[in-house]
């Protein structure tokens, strides 16, 4: 997940209150033009301008409200670090409190506390049901701004100030005003409307956003689930393909014993002199056979492994690549004096030239270098395979290793394979990758004694 | 459920705040005087406010409509009372209303104070009313009231109220008779009595 910058969310949190807290000083007109309003509005006994006034009132508080509660709900976000704890719910109503007291103390107005305690409890319920993501401002942003219209409409209810709503000075003027004309009639029944036209917006607000997010969410969810149902098929394709390749390899054995017997048997009938051709004829035919024999059961069993030079090792992997028409620089740097490596030739072979197709791959016949430096470190030999190809985003890197990943519509199981390979000799693989400007595979393989492993071998040799 | 605490708990601080606000409330039947028995005022009248609250404009439209020969100067001071023979003051603390004139409350205080002794040195009928009843019975409209109540002849208010007894109380120490009235609109009747 995106590392937040938390102290920036406190640090505008701080700001918008701040601003709030001072806001009224700064639009002193605006007070005079409602105070003058209502005065006017009695002279001439206008209700409609009384009306128009509540309207000026209810903007103003609102705007001054929005400023302080929003800007209590980011700093109690700031210091929760988690919308959905309850600590950020305690933090919020205790930090818009002490703001809102300061606010009363500041300027005398007299604001009930019970609009200010039930705003927030509106607030941080309907927030309960607004999806924490990156919209999650804007969405509480209106949610908050739409309950803060409705609590300034409550607050010239006269029916509801024997509850100790709207107590503050302006709120009481338009007050006394309506009663004066109307006996509060008709702002019993504007604001009433008003105030719950408001709340029953926000609240539907609320509810689609939250049916909304909810329908995303589970669409998101059978999309994950195709996903893993897609890379299921494929591992199911290529366990299929592994096993007819095991099974057509372990085919070749049986032709292979019958050559082998066949050939024993010319041998024994020709009895060729010992310095003759044909001696030599058979015994690099023995050999050859018994290489098969080895690259046939290391294929199979993939624990069965030999020691090998390292320079043999890339000499046999590079014989391999396909680097004619490509305009590539292929260094490749061996260490002296580095012992040989005790591997399954055939499985870790592939393993490399994995990595290697994987960068030639991603420079799609542009020109390019990689470099592979083989080095001794500690008790390992680290094979370093680096190219300056357009490298893998930060996102992928931790995908990479998975089976079924890939970019490049392939089968995925290229890198997974790898992982699979150096694991099973007890080394370590990783990626360092900057999008842009080059990758680099490390891996790591212990050195082993010569020796050291011959039981295994043996054991899957008999 | 354990993230619905912090609603319950603006929930419950909410019924607890009603429940106060509600209990300051006092349902006692109250006598006061209908209106006056015979006028003590004459015009021309000085409609002036203690506190600043807007409400003395509601009295001036009153005056009007009792065509009663009346100026509303809601910052009038001892010196402008020469050419008056009644002061009606309004009653009721607004910080928005203060904060339009050059005063600070402590000023106004003094203002209110020099006003109603001079008044009271020159004779002049004072009557206080209190239009704004339960909605501005804070501290600082009780420091105004008690600075006048002293000096007033007759007192007007709204039977609905914060301490209706500590009020009454206070104008029955100071032998100020009072009327108190239910609505704002049914303030014209006693407030006609003091001057016809």
């Amino acid at each position: 997940m995106k590392e937040k910058n938390y102290s920036l969310i406190g640090f505008i949190g701080i700001i918008l209150l701040a601003y709030g807290e001072f806001f009224p000083a700064l639009i002193k007109d605006w007070s005079s033009f409602i105070i003058d309003g209502i005065n006017e509005s009695i002279v001439l006994q206008d209700s409609g301008q009384l009306m128009i006034i509540s309207f000026g009132y209810a903007a103003k508080y609102t705007i001054i409200f929005f400023l302080i509660y929003f800007g209590s709900m980011m700093i109690a976000h700031a210091f929760s670090k988690n919308l959905e704890s309850i600590t950020f719910s305690l933090l919020f109503i205790a930090i818009s409190m002490i703001a809102f007291l300061v606010f009363n103390q500041l300027y005398k107005e007299n604001f009930s506390i019970i609009g200010a305690i039930l705003t927030i409890g509106i607030v941080i319920f309907l927030q309960l049901f607004i999806p924490k993501h990156r919209l999650y401002y804007i969405i509480s942003s209106i949610i908050l701004f739409l309950v803060l219209l409705s609590i300034q409409w409550a607050q010239l209810i006269p029916a509801l100030s024997h509850y100790g709503f709207g107590s503050s000075d302006i709120a009481v003027s338009i007050k006394i005003a309506d009663s004066y004309f109307t006996a509060n009639r008709l702002f019993n029944t504007l604001a009433t409307i008003f105030f719950a036209s408001f709340l029953t917006i926000a609240s539907i607000l609320t509810f689609l956003i939250y049916l909304v997010n909810k329908q995303l969410n589970t669409e998101k969810k059978y999309q994950h689930q195709e996903e893993e149902l897609r890379e299921t098929r494929i591992a199911l394709v290529e366990s299929k393909v592994y096993q007819e390749i095991n099974t057509l390899v372990h085919d070749l054995k049986t032709p292979l014993v019958t050559v082998e017997g066949l050939v024993s048997l010319i041998n024994m009938k020709l009895k060729p002199q010992k310095e003759s051709i044909l001696t030599e004829y058979f015994k690099r035919l023995d050999h050859s056979l018994d290489k098969m024999n080895d690259m046939i059961s290391e294929i199979l069993y993939e624990n069965i492994k030999q020691y090998i030079a390292i320079t043999d090792l890339l000499d046999y992997v590079t014989s391999h690549l396909g680097l004619d028409e490509q305009q590539i620089d292929l260094d490749i740097v061996v260490d002296e004096k580095l012992p040989p490596v005790y591997i399954n030739k055939i499985r870790f072979s592939r393993a490399i030239s994995n990595i290697l197709e994987n960068a030639i791959t991603s420079f799609a016949g542009k020109a390019g270098y990689i470099h592979v430096h083989v080095k001794r470190i500690d008790k390992g030999v680290l094979f370093q395979i680096q190219d300056n190809g357009p490298g893998i985003k930060q996102s992928h890197l931790e995908d990479i290793w998975k089976d079924g990943f890939s970019t490049k519509n392939s089968s995925g199981i290229g890198l997974s394979f790898v992982k699979r390979v150096v694991e099973n000799h007890n080394g370590r693989v990783s990626v360092d990758s900057v999008a842009g400007s080059h990758t680099q595979m490390n891996i790591l393989l212990p050195i082993h004694k010569e020796g050291e492993n011959k039981v295994e071998y043996d054991h899957f040799n008999s | 459920m354990k993230k619905y605490i912090p609603v319950f708990i603006c929930l419950f601080l909410t019924l607890i705040f009603l429940v106060i606000s509600m209990d300051s409330r006092e349902n006692k039947h109250i006598n006061t005087y209908p209106n006056l028995p015979a006028p003590i005022g004459v015009e021309k009248i000085l409609i002036t406010s203690a506190g600043q609250a807007p409400e003395g404009t509601i009295l001036l439209s009153i005056a009007e409509n009792l065509n009663l020969d009346a100026d509303y100067r809601p910052r009038a001071l001892s010196t402008d009372l020469y050419d008056y023979q009644s002061v009606v003051i309004v009653l009721g603390y607004s910080a928005n209303g203060l904060a339009h004139t050059p005063r600070s409350f402590q000023e106004e205080i003094v203002r209110t104070k020099h006003l109603v002794m001079e008044a009271n040195r020159k004779g002049l009928p004072i009557i206080l009313t209190c239009l704004s009843g339960q909605y501005r019975a804070d501290g600082n409209t009780w420091k105004l009231f008690e600075k006048i109540v002293p000096f007033a002849d007759y007192y007007i208010g709204l039977k609905e109220t914060k301490n209706v007894s500590k009020l009454l109380n206070t104008l029955k120490t100071h032998h100020v008779p009072s009327t108190l009235v239910n609505q704002l609109a049914d303030i014209q009747i006693p407030f006609n009595s003091v001057f016809r």
